[in-house]
């Protein structure tokens, strides 16, 4: 007899029925009774959150608008330099009163420009060759000049007509716009670069959990935690300032550590997600040739594994989380040349994951445990400009 | 192993300081288990499913009182037994017993020939059941109560106890033997 009564009760315990949504909100709408005041005082902080946040997200977006533009407006191609300069002529005779400290008196700069007379004589020819510009300025300043044989360049080149054709203040501009040109460096910039990376990163995967985990009143205590990511890069400058970076990171390690009481032990807990990760960064150089760039940029991710070791107990939770990952980057770099095309890169970058990695299991649905990823990143880089 | 991603412990926690997130997550820990202990009581589902709520309001609202001394599902499991005893009280259905004793068939099948039949079936058989004597086999068959047990919480006697749960088994499995022919 004892028999039925145990296959009877394994029977309805197994029963696999789940009690419909409706119970749930029922339960819900029953507590809720109790605070309803409650409720709606945080209703209504919350609309006041949510407008502030409406006015600031208006002005963050306004902000990085400006930015943008700044930053396309400073960076373009320069203008010919007689198009933009102020050809009226000077109000008054300078007095030493009246200049900078440090401004060169009027006398200094003819001075300094009375060397090149010759240069200057060569406009007046029609078309003087860019060696004869070049053996007249080293015969006046006394400078070594690289060979001027490329017929593209500006500097080589006959001088335009329009300048040729001009008054002395013309020919002056000329002047220095030939002086300008000449002097300037022949380093041309490197286009495309290709590297290795890798990554020393603190992780975090921010959910209800780890975030409470923080305080020490919790039965959660969140750990710090690091992993590794290796990879490789290439790049491409798209304007004198910005460059274009794409990584690709073979193994992009997540991981988190905490400790909770489990069964009434106080026991540690390890996640760890390894994925591949693609980052695309637009990284700005902060001046010209500074060493110093402010990245920005997104990263998609890919879910290789995923296991959770409870002490020393390792368990495959790959199927309750999102094979998929996305977010933002943000950080800066510094990059230096150690020997002829190889530059060395050090940065420090954060990134943080928009989407909820947990996807959820039977017990669990996924918006009861949202984790997003974030990273801390200390970066190195090592990249070759081939062209 | 399935990883439980929230400690008994964290879940008890958050529920004592009335977190909803952690309500839901204990709720959907315990939801199938004792939706079921609520069908066998109630015989269907509407009123098993207003025995669900109430009972687990009922949780939620007097988790602090919980000490931890014994399971947590043991603790919830009294409280969906007692207040399904309550409901069925309220509706005074709770006094319908069998009245005549059932006749014993006899091709009663074992267990292993009941084997087959699913959980809805048999739940269905036991909605058959009168309610006193559907409360009093669970009583004693699910929850393990003595009839002396039984007798005191629905205020009847030993005898009526132990008379109601062999009728209700006997009469469970003849229903049982007729949908397995």
């Amino acid at each position: 007899m004892n028999r039925f009564n145990q296959w009877y009760k394994s029977k309805i315990e197994s029963h696999p029925e789940d009690p419909p949504e409706k119970v749930w909100d029922s339960i819900q709408d029953e507590l809720d009774v109790d605070q309803v005041w409650h409720r709606l005082e945080a209703n209504l902080e919350g609309r006041k959150r949510k407008k502030a946040l409406l006015v600031f997200s208006m002005a963050a977006s306004l902000a990085l608008l400006i930015a943008i533009g700044s930053i396309f407006y400073f960076t373009r191609e320069p203008q010919p330099e007689i198009a933009t300069l102020d050809t009226s002529p000077p109000a008054e005779p300078e007095t030493p009163e009246s200049r900078m400290p440090g401004q060169p008196a009027d006398e200094s700069i003819a001075k300094k420009l009375q060397p090149i007379e010759g240069v200057l004589a060569l406009s007046e020819k029609k078309h003087p060759s860019s060696e004869e510009i070049r053996g007249a300025m080293v015969e006046s300043t006394g400078l070594t000049l690289p060979s001027l044989e490329a017929p593209e360049s500006k500097a080589t080149g006959p001088l335009p007509a329009e300048i040729i054709s001009r008054d002395s203040f013309s020919k002056e501009i000329a002047q220095k716009t030939l002086i300008a040109e000449i002097l300037e460096p022949q380093t041309k910039r490197k286009e495309f670069f290709i590297g290795a990376t890798g990554q020393l990163a603190n992780t975090w995967m921010l959910n209800q959990k780890t975030i409470q985990g923080l305080n020490p009143e919790e039965l959660t205590h969140t750990n710090l935690s690091f992993g590794k990511n290796f990879g490789i890069l290439a790049g491409t400058r798209i304007n004198e300032r910005m460059i274009l970076q794409g990584e690709f990171f073979f193994l992009s390690q997540k991981r988190q550590s905490y400790n909770e009481y489990l069964g009434g032990q106080f026991v540690s807990s390890n996640l760890e997600l390894d994925y591949s990760t693609l980052t695309l960064l637009f990284k700005y150089q902060i001046a010209e040739n500074s060493p110093h760039y402010l990245a920005g940029g997104i990263y998609g991710s890919s879910l290789k594994n995923a296991v959770q070791k409870i002490e020393s107990e390792l368990t495959d939770v790959r199927n309750e989380y999102n094979s998929l990952d996305y977010g933002l980057v943000a950080g800066y770099e510094y990059q230096f040349p150690i020997a002829g095309n190889w530059n060395l890169g050090a940065g420090l970058f954060f990134r943080y994951g928009l989407k909820n990695i947990f996807s959820g299991n039977e017990m669990i649905p996924d918006y009861l445990n949202r984790t997003q990823n974030a990273a801390f990143n200390a970066s190195f880089s090592l990249n070759y400009a081939i062209f | 192993m399935k990883v439980d991603l929230f400690s008994e412990e964290e879940v008890i926690s958050g529920c004592k300081k009335g977190e909803r997130r952690y309500q839901e997550i204990l709720y959907r820990r315990f939801a199938r288990k004792m939706y079921a202990l609520c069908l066998s009581y109630a015989g269907n589902r509407g009123f098993a499913q207003d025995i669900l709520q109430e009972a687990f309001i009922k949780v939620f609202k007097n988790i602090a009182q919980y000490q931890q001394k014994g399971s947590l599902e043991g603790w919830i499991r009294r409280i969906v037994t007692n207040t399904a005893i309550d409901m069925l009280r309220q509706n005074h259905k709770i006094e319908s017993y069998i009245e005549e004793e059932p006749l014993h068939t006899e091709n009663a099948s074992e267990n292993e020939a009941l084997d087959h039949l699913g959980s809805d079936e048999i739940l269905a058989q036991v909605a058959r059941l009168p309610e006193g004597a559907r409360v009093i086999f669970n009583l004693y068959a699910m929850e393990g109560y003595t009839h002396k047990e039984i007798a005191q919480r629905l205020k009847i006697s030993t005898g009526t106890s132990k008379s109601q749960f062999n009728r209700a088994r006997q009469l469970l499995q003849n229903y049982l033997t007729e949908i397995n022919t």
